[in-house]
């Protein structure tokens, strides 16, 4: 909360002080996750920054990916229920599912571990595998 | 990552902001809130697959 509460007053300052520098720092911090949860804004002479996670943390790196999973598994299921997706497809789908999510898991095991990068684009190739199925 | 994704994550995390400030953590973590919920995706994508089964 004391990164949040920070970056809210770098914000405030801001915006008092210099409005129209603020567009760009905003604008990227729902665009890209990971990176951009981080935001500067210069005031004047002097800068602040503030972030939406802890440096050096990856869960903020596979949310994004773990809600889409999330995602393709409620869509998959509604999807079934309406009968417009073969129980051989949900199968599929719930089986890579699985192997989304054990990779997601392990690219990112807890909030002090540093990103696997390597396994969530794994992950990543896989979410994009079982959005192709449910177009 | 979509607006609905967005707001997920928010409000995961406002969610989590509340538990750590309620609990005096100094730290927030989503992980365990983004498993949770993929879990109960995932049961509720077995009981449809189930369910299809069986018609």
């Amino acid at each position: 909360m004391k990164t949040l509460t920070f970056f809210a007053l770098a914000l405030l300052v801001a915006c008092t002080q210099a409005p129209a520098q603020t567009a760009t720092p905003l604008s990227g911090l729902s665009a890209v996750p990971g990176a951009a949860q981080a935001g500067a804004a210069r005031s004047g002479g002097a800068w602040a920054v503030g972030t939406l996670a802890t440096t050096g943390t990856c869960e903020m790196d596979v949310a994004a990916d773990y809600t889409a999973l999330i995602s393709h598994r409620h869509r998959a299921a509604r999807l079934l229920s309406q009968g417009r997706m073969t129980v051989d497809q949900a199968v599929t789908v719930q089986a890579q599912a699985d192997s989304a999510r054990a990779d997601l898991d392990a690219a990112c095991p807890n909030a002090a571990a540093t990103l696997d990068a390597t396994k969530r684009a794994r992950a990543r190739a896989t979410l994009k595998r079982i959005a192709a199925i449910l177009e | 990552m979509t607006p609905e994704q967005a707001r997920a994550i928010a409000k995961l995390l406002s969610d989590a902001a509340d538990r750590a400030d309620a609990a005096g953590e100094p730290e927030v973590s989503i992980l365990p809130d983004l498993a949770a919920l993929d879990d109960a995706a995932r049961a509720e994508l077995d009981a449809a697959i189930k369910a299809a089964a069986d018609r």
